[in-house]
């Protein structure tokens, strides 16, 4: 299925790419649309995607479209998003990538935003690769049927999470009073 | 005699002193419940005001919220936590731990009430910062914008939030108009709108969900004339909602009209069908 001229997979590709700081003028570019044609085309793969079961092959693509964005009609876009090995370079270890998850989810709840490009020097299509990254090392160890190997990595994420989570309340601890603080038994 | 210990010897659920302890556990969660709930009018208040604050940034104004609502969520764990540190170690040296399976019990009701409240108090207030969010951007619309050709006066609509072509009415140039992000930002927030526009059909269909949830199971042989009347008043109120929701957001979105027949469907079959399927009425 097309929509002027674009496939799931262009759409896919064109949402990896804009997560990662691609502006929708050069991604029109890339498919030879003018931005109002592309906003529209756009509009409609939104509405496409909910009919999509999420473990079907064009959910599996989407997701795959963030671990490698240049590729298809990426494939020599000079602006496209690099692939996972990029960022793993950079944030090589299954520790920066926890860090990373509870920094965020403790200062959330303290109503706190991150910002990963700020914080991190990452955009969000870089984040998604690495949670993707570790996702499949678990993935494939629980599909390998290896227990061992599983006991290990449950182990090892355990001991992370609590570590960043030791560390970021610590780090948020003035913020956080509960509101139910004077109330005992 | 009989070797039974002293616990079993008299019936200590009537001892004064584990009574006070019951009154006082009662007293911990009216005073937990109250908290809760006069904590949502102030929560209300602090994420509008922070709209207004943050230059209409939805997103910290959505995180503040999440913070609000953390600590409402902690309320639960400040019960389950408080019965197994205090209540329960305190009232088992007069009771046998059967006994405390009330007790608890009722820090259980409270705690799960608190999330179903949450989830409706925060279609509300997404739909108030939402309709706040669209009348403040939705002003930029109302600038006057002018053809690139004939500086004539470009009459944009006011139902795409998107980047579109405007003839010129004067020299019919065809013209491009890209909103800014505040304007394309609306094309998202109207979701939370229409929800909270169809906060009646929402509360008709969970409360059709809950009556359909909570019949019990049934076996093969067994009369299903009920369950299967009850699925379908809920297929009812879930498709009044979608429809309600979908209708809404369509008001507002001009992209979304045609769609709407076919967007309900794929919201039952997920909401409704899949569930319906695997239900005893196929058993």
């Amino acid at each position: 299925m097309e929509i002027n001229g674009t496939t799931f997979e262009d759409y896919a590709l064109a949402s990896a790419n804009a997560a990662a700081g691609m502006s929708k003028d050069d991604i029109a570019k890339v498919f030879g649309l003018e931005l109002p044609v592309w906003e529209a085309t756009e509009q409609q793969w939104i509405g496409k995607m909910s009919e999509f079961s999420p473990g079907g092959p064009e959910m599996q693509f989407f997701g795959e479209a963030f671990m490698k964005p240049k590729q298809g009609k990426f494939a020599n876009v000079e602006a496209a998003a690099d692939s996972s090995d990029k960022i793993l370079e950079k944030y090589p270890k299954w520790s920066h990538h926890i860090k990373m998850q509870q920094h965020f989810a403790i200062a959330d709840e303290v109503g706190i935003h991150i910002d990963f490009q700020k914080e991190y020097g990452i955009s969000m299509t870089e984040y998604a690769q690495l949670g993707m990254h570790w996702g499949g090392i678990f993935r494939e160890a629980m599909m390998g049927g290896d227990n061992e190997k599983m006991q290990k990595l449950s182990k090892k994420q355990d001991k992370l999470m609590k570590k960043w989570e030791d560390h970021f309340k610590e780090m948020y601890k003035d913020q956080d009073s509960g509101i139910g603080d004077d109330i005992d038994f | 005699m009989f070797g039974f210990g002293k616990k079993e010897e008299k019936d200590e659920t009537q001892n004064p002193e584990y009574l006070a302890l019951v009154a006082k556990w009662d007293s911990f969660l009216e005073k937990i419940e109250a908290r809760f709930n006069e904590s949502l009018a102030p929560a209300e208040e602090a994420v509008l005001d922070q709209l207004e604050e943050g230059n209409y940034d939805m997103v910290s104004n959505m995180t503040a919220w999440s913070g609000i609502k953390s600590q409402l969520l902690q309320l639960e764990d400040k019960i389950e936590t408080t019965f197994d540190d205090k209540v329960g170690p305190q009232m088992s040296e007069y009771v046998e731990r059967w006994n405390l399976i009330d007790q608890d019990q009722k820090g259980i009701a409270l705690r799960e009430s608190f999330r179903p409240k949450i989830e409706r108090f925060e279609i509300m207030l997404e739909g108030k910062v939402a309709q706040r969010f669209y009348n403040h951007a939705i002003q930029f619309l109302n600038e006057d914008f002018h053809c690139t050709q004939c500086s004539g006066k470009l009459e944009i609509k006011k139902d795409i939030f998107r980047s579109h072509y405007v003839g010129c009415d004067y020299c019919n140039t065809t013209n491009t108009f890209t909103p800014n992000d505040k304007i394309a930002e609306i094309r998202w927030v109207v979701d939370d709108i229409a929800k909270h526009k169809a906060l009646k059909e929402w509360d008709e269909k969970e409360s059709a969900r809950k009556a359909c949830k909570s019949m019990r199971s049934l076996s093969e042989d067994e009369d299903k004339t009920e369950l299967a009347a009850a699925y379908d008043t809920w297929e009812a109120k879930e498709k009044a909602f979608w429809t309600k929701y979908f209708t809404e957001r369509a008001s507002y979105v001009s992209d979304y009209k045609d769609t709407i027949a076919h967007d309900v469907e794929v919201k039952m079959n997920w909401a409704f069908y899949d569930d319906k399927k695997r239900s005893d009425l196929y058993n």
